[in-house]
């Protein structure tokens, strides 16, 4: 099943390059995905983040505040 | 004012505070409001945390200091906490601090002021307190740094 990924943040590099991370992973991963960037404001507080960038994977939060490196996205997405 | 630490795990503390049904939960959800208000710390959502909101647990781990505070030894901020997962935070517990709990919400600023002083121990690091044995956590923080458009999770201005 496809997943959904969401990059949380209001597009500052931080953001862009969790984008950028999370797309690569998920291509060496060879999983099927739909990524979207959620920009707005009231959006990002409605999953609860306080600090950007975030992951969320099919819903859920899995990182707040920092750019994991790739192995460590690569495990939030198995 | 651009602040090129934008999205990055803040350096002011976050605290979570019990609130509970008695004078002693009050007390510590009164000392984290006073602390937020002053600039001192970040007022979280320990019912976010509680409730398994995975937004706020995030947010919760990517912070570079966390304080917990329980009302009594009951302990059920730091059990929340504990049943989230999230480890390497500070705690405070007001009963430990020779506040007695009792049914009663005529809070007392004597005991708010003393709640603040181990709050603020903590904060600063020169905290006697032996219950605080967790090490606090420190957040890698990657990627460029930069401005983006300010405003809601962000601090950017």
């Amino acid at each position: 099943m496809k997943k959904k990924l969401q990059i949380l943040g209001t597009g500052c590099p931080k953001c862009m390059k969790l984008a950028e991370l999370t797309e690569e992973a998920a291509k060496e991963l060879g999983i099927e995905y739909e990524i979207e960037k959620v920009n707005d404001i009231k959006k990002i507080m409605e999953f609860g983040v306080m600090m950007t960038p975030a992951l969320a994977v099919d819903g859920e939060v899995k990182v707040a505040g920092r750019v994991p490196n790739i192995e460590e996205i690569k495990k939030m997405l198995a | 004012m651009k602040n090129n630490n934008c999205c990055s795990a803040s350096s002011t503390t976050t605290v979570l505070a019990c609130s509970g049904g008695s004078n002693v939960g009050q007390i510590a959800n009164e000392a984290a409001k006073l602390l937020d208000t002053a600039g001192e710390a970040k007022f979280f959502c320990l019912a976010g945390v509680g409730g398994h909101i995975s937004g706020m647990i995030a947010s919760v781990e990517g912070c570079n200091k966390v304080l917990v505070l329980d009302g009594c030894p009951v302990a059920c901020a730091k059990k929340a906490m504990d049943a989230a997962n999230i480890k390497g935070y500070t705690h405070i517990t007001v009963t430990n601090l020779g506040i007695e709990k009792v049914h009663d919400f005529k809070l007392s600023d004597e005991q708010i002021n003393q709640v603040l002083s181990a709050c603020r121990a903590e904060i600063n690091g020169s905290s006697t307190l032996k219950e605080n044995s967790n090490e606090t956590k420190l957040v890698e923080t990657s990627g460029d740094s930069g401005s983006c458009r300010g405003g809601g999770c962000c601090s950017c201005e």
